[in-house]
């Protein structure tokens, strides 16, 4: 069913919706919960929380693009619940993203330790604008849908340990980038 | 934490069209990031250049909660039921049949995308033996556990209890044979039609040892697509190639090639006839040690020629054993022996 019809539905306040939307964008959305949770019993929640939230929010809310409207709902739901669950649950796929990314924007002193999170947004926006397609497109798999390094090496026909090389080359340019832009010094 | 918090916030909310392009991405270009492969790594490379893309998965049908591995419940085979979908698309594959949208080809004899590039997901699958009818096959293990296949016909993969990695298990299909016949000449519509259809056999073993038989049909239409059916088969008495011997792994054939060469250079020394030494080369040698402090204890030919003869000599000095051994040359001058060289 196209996005559009969907949406339809959504407006019709047909509960169809969410049996298509789960039919059409489960099994990512259960990818990307289960990444952030590395639990089963987790991610199914969040991501039932996350049609519900859709359910909600359409109307009025129209996405433009759907299923990134709704990973992000799923995202978000995941990563909440994984900052509320103890610190022994975590050993999912985006511990080990987060923690990358972390040690490349914090690995130098933050000038405004309380810089918005808005602005922070605003230079990863900027800095992807700057990478090549596989380069950005990298970079997403990697710390916003947490793909694991296997799933990269498949996803982009390459062996793990190019695709460890390339993120550790894409941090080190997101560092540069931070620098220049005066978020790290 | 409240960093980690943050910086997780702030990729949450990066633009829309950055996740939308990641999401529908999957790699048609096997050279993205110019990694330098093995040679093996570079055929099968080349092959899946030429490799196209169906997935197809194996589901629990009703949703029976299936044993574990080797243990526990296994479900009986009829409790299975076969999807397949477009690898990289997700286009469900069934027996009605779909047109492929990964890939083409042109009257040209060229390629475009990866018309059949497919994986098999399941549960318990102990290994699955592939059989190429009249094109060719190429196998991945993007987990680099399993050996690889480059443009064979036939191989058996090891599955196992590790079922998340199944759709690491990539199978290519190589329509070798039509490229060929295109660039020949010949365009799509005038290939005799036993050259458009193929037919790869899937011979599934189960961890309980029972099997199951898969077959996925393939036609070129003629403007270039395929046009691909997944189903149930019954292997034919007629189906020879489903019983041709597997192919050599790509590791396989490497050691094949290494093994060759070692025999090669074998026959090459065997066939060179052995120079015979000549005993006046020795002397000379002797000769030259005799006039030295160096008193010989033995030789050894390292090298001989007609022209020229390098011994190895243990030599004692003052009666004490010298090492390591010393080397000496002798050339054949004016009729006679010489030294040239003596040292280490």
């Amino acid at each position: 069913m196209e996005d559009g019809q969907i949406l339809e539905l959504f407006y019709a306040r047909s509960e169809q919706a969410i049996a298509e939307l789960d039919k059409k964008y489960g099994r990512v959305c259960h990818k990307i919960a289960n990444q952030i949770l590395n639990n089963a019993q987790d991610a199914e929640e969040c991501v039932n929380d996350a049609y519900l939230g859709a359910w909600n929010a359409i109307p009025p809310q129209r996405p433009d693009y759907l299923p990134g409207y709704l990973y992000r709902i799923v995202r978000n739901l995941s990563i909440a619940k994984y900052h509320s669950n103890t610190a022994a649950k975590r050993n999912s796929s985006y511990d080990v993203a987060l923690e990358e990314l972390a040690d490349c924007i914090l690995g130098g002193a933050s000038v405004e330790e309380e810089i918005a999170e808005k602005e922070l947004t605003k230079l990863l926006n900027q800095f992807l604008g700057t990478l090549n397609k596989e380069g950005r497109i990298l970079f997403v798999r990697r710390y916003w849908y947490a793909d694991s390094i296997g799933e990269l090496a498949k996803r982009f026909r390459s062996s793990n340990n190019v695709i460890s090389v390339r993120l550790f080359r894409l941090r080190r340019e997101l560092k540069k980038f931070l620098q220049k832009e005066g978020y790290l010094i | 934490m409240n960093h980690l918090k943050h910086i997780s916030k702030a990729m949450s909310d990066i633009n829309d069209s950055y996740i939308q392009e990641a999401e529908e991405f999957y790699s048609g270009n096997s050279k993205l990031f110019g990694r330098k492969g093995k040679a093996a790594a570079a055929i099968f490379l080349g092959a899946c250049l030429l490799a196209g893309g169906i997935g197809v998965a194996l589901y629990s049908a009703g949703g029976h909660p299936l044993g574990s591995w080797f243990g526990g419940e296994i479900p009986s085979l009829d409790t299975f039921t076969i999807k397949a979908y477009a690898h990289g698309t997700d286009k469900e594959l069934t027996a009605a049949g779909a047109v492929m949208d990964t890939g083409s080809v042109t009257d040209q004899g060229e390629q475009k995308g990866h018309p059949l590039f497919f994986y098999l997901a399941g549960k318990q699958i102990k290994s699955v033996r592939f059989s190429c009818e009249k094109q060719l096959l190429s196998f991945r293990d993007w987990t680099e556990s399993r050996e690889e296949y480059g443009l064979v016909r036939n191989f058996t993969i090891p599955y196992g209890e590790r079922e998340e990695d199944y759709d690491y298990l990539t199978i290519g299909w190589e329509p070798e044979g039509i490229l060929e016949a295109l660039k020949d000449g010949t365009t799509i519509a005038a290939l005799p039609e036993e050259l458009r259809e193929d037919r790869i056999v899937m011979e599934i073993t189960f961890a309980d040892g029972k099997t199951a038989v898969k077959m996925i049909q393939i036609s070129l239409l003629d403007d270039g697509s395929f046009f691909a059916i997944f189903d149930d088969y019954s292997i034919q008495e007629g189906d020879a190639f489903v019983r041709r011997a597997d192919g050599a792994s790509i590791e396989e054939q490497a050691r094949q090639a290494l093994r060759q060469k070692q025999k090669e250079e074998e026959a090459k020394q065997q066939k060179e006839p052995a120079v015979l030494l000549d005993p006046a080369a020795e002397e000379a040698a002797r000769a030259y040690y005799a006039e030295t402090v160096l008193e010989v204890v033995s030789m050894e030919v390292t090298s001989s020629g007609e022209e020229m003869v390098v011994f190895s000599v243990c030599v004692t000095k003052e009666g004490i054993l010298q090492d390591p051994n010393r080397s000496i040359t002798v050339e054949r001058r004016d009729g006679g022996w010489e030294v040239t060289a003596e040292g280490y």
